[in-house]
């Protein structure tokens, strides 16, 4: 790969041969710059290319700027032109097409907005239902086999923060749906029957498996 | 969500003439076995990750829930009646056969329960027996200790359950 500023040295520097004066008293004749051929000049047009990483880093006036620093031919000017042409075109291309990225993503993430607005809908529904038809039951049994808890747990992960939104705001009896869920079982036996302590294991076992940081 | 005093009178309907109080605000805290075992801090159960006794049968059948409370000197007996010197517990059942409810029995006569989820209330013991919690099948007495719970009513959540 070469180096964006050794692509921007002056091309004799690098290609050809330092030119010097002669000097009295000096060995040899005074060495000079050779003519840049035709593959001299695609080498170089690469370089850019490579060093500029993006095609429209490289435009006319780069191509105007090569005409000064080279004594090329007028056949090889007419092609660095066209080529300078071409790939200001594709410049304009990338950024439309940038564009049209953006707006995907943007209309992307406008609808997987709107279907989490409605999976939580679905879920406060949900735990709606259960809460008013099993307000007075202790048996966790009876709880857990509610139709509206089945439902939450048939969610699957997506409900996860769902429920740990809903514990954040009261504590609540989630944790068995919880762990039908995802497998894990943060609450400490020490714990057990304690609802706050309960709720703020949970908590922090969603807040280290970012859960909360989701939607 | 409805009024839930309408929905604990519709729940348990012998309540609107038997008479019952609503002592407490409702609470995801503790339960009802919890509060007939006289801890107002943690919810009791044998399954479900909850509280429970150690090495005392996890099922969710009477017997589980009777030998729980031998572990804190409760013993079986037959009445429900008030016995000077003694505090009871009572367990319910319903069509399945678990246990679905516990209350206390409070110093004057009256029981004591937490509905689930929802409130503390007063009752007359057989007022919330129905289809939502069955009806008693296991009563348990031990010696009134000075550290037995009293009632622990709040004035501000006091709601009559009486109809009319």
């Amino acid at each position: 790969m070469i180096e964006r500023g050794e692509a921007w040295r002056p091309f004799h520097e690098r290609w050809g041969q330092p030119v010097k004066k002669a000097q009295a008293g000096a060995r040899g004749p005074a060495r000079v710059a050779p003519k840049p051929s035709k593959k001299l000049l695609a080498s170089a047009l690469k370089a850019m290319e490579l060093a500029g990483g993006a095609v429209s880093t490289v435009d006319l006036k780069t191509a105007f700027d090569l005409r000064m620093l080279l004594p090329v031919s007028t056949g090889a000017t007419a092609r660095i032109l066209e080529l300078s042409v071409e790939l200001n075109q594709l410049g304009v291309t990338v950024q439309r097409l940038e564009r049209e990225i953006q707006a995907l993503k943007a209309q992307a993430n406008a609808r997987a907005s709107a279907i989490a607005e409605a999976q939580r809908a679905q879920f406060r529904s949900l735990a709606t239902s259960w809460r008013e038809e099993t307000m007075f039951l202790s048996s966790t049994t009876d709880r857990v086999t509610h139709w509206a808890y089945q439902r939450i747990i048939g969610l699957g992960h997506q409900a996860v923060r769902f429920i740990l939104e809903d514990l954040s705001r009261e504590p609540g009896h989630w944790f068995w749906a919880l762990n039908a869920i995802t497998g894990a079982d943060p609450v400490a036996p020490s714990d057990r029957g304690n609802v706050q302590a309960m709720t703020a294991a949970w908590l922090a076992w969603g807040h280290q498996n970012k859960f909360d940081s989701v939607g | 969500m409805a009024d839930p005093i309408e929905f604990i009178r519709r729940a348990f309907p012998k309540l609107g003439s038997d008479g019952g109080l609503v002592t407490s605000l409702p609470t995801t805290i503790y339960n009802c076995i919890a509060w007939a075992a006289g801890d107002a801090a943690h919810w009791w159960w044998p399954v479900g990750g909850y509280y429970w006794p150690a090495k005392v049968p996890s099922g969710e059948d009477p017997d589980s829930f009777v030998a729980a409370f031998r572990t804190f000197d409760y013993e079986e007996c037959q009445s429900d009646e008030v016995e000077e010197g003694f505090e009871k517990v009572a367990f319910f059942v319903g069509s399945t056969g678990r246990v679905t409810h516990g209350a206390r029995q409070l110093p004057e006569g009256d029981w004591t329960s937490k509905l689930g989820e929802s409130h503390d209330i007063r009752h007359p013991l057989r007022g919330i027996e129905g289809a939502t919690y069955g009806t008693v099948v296991r009563i348990m007495r031990r010696r009134r200790r000075s550290e037995s719970p009293a009632s622990v009513d709040r004035p501000e959540a006091t709601v009559t359950l009486r109809r009319g």
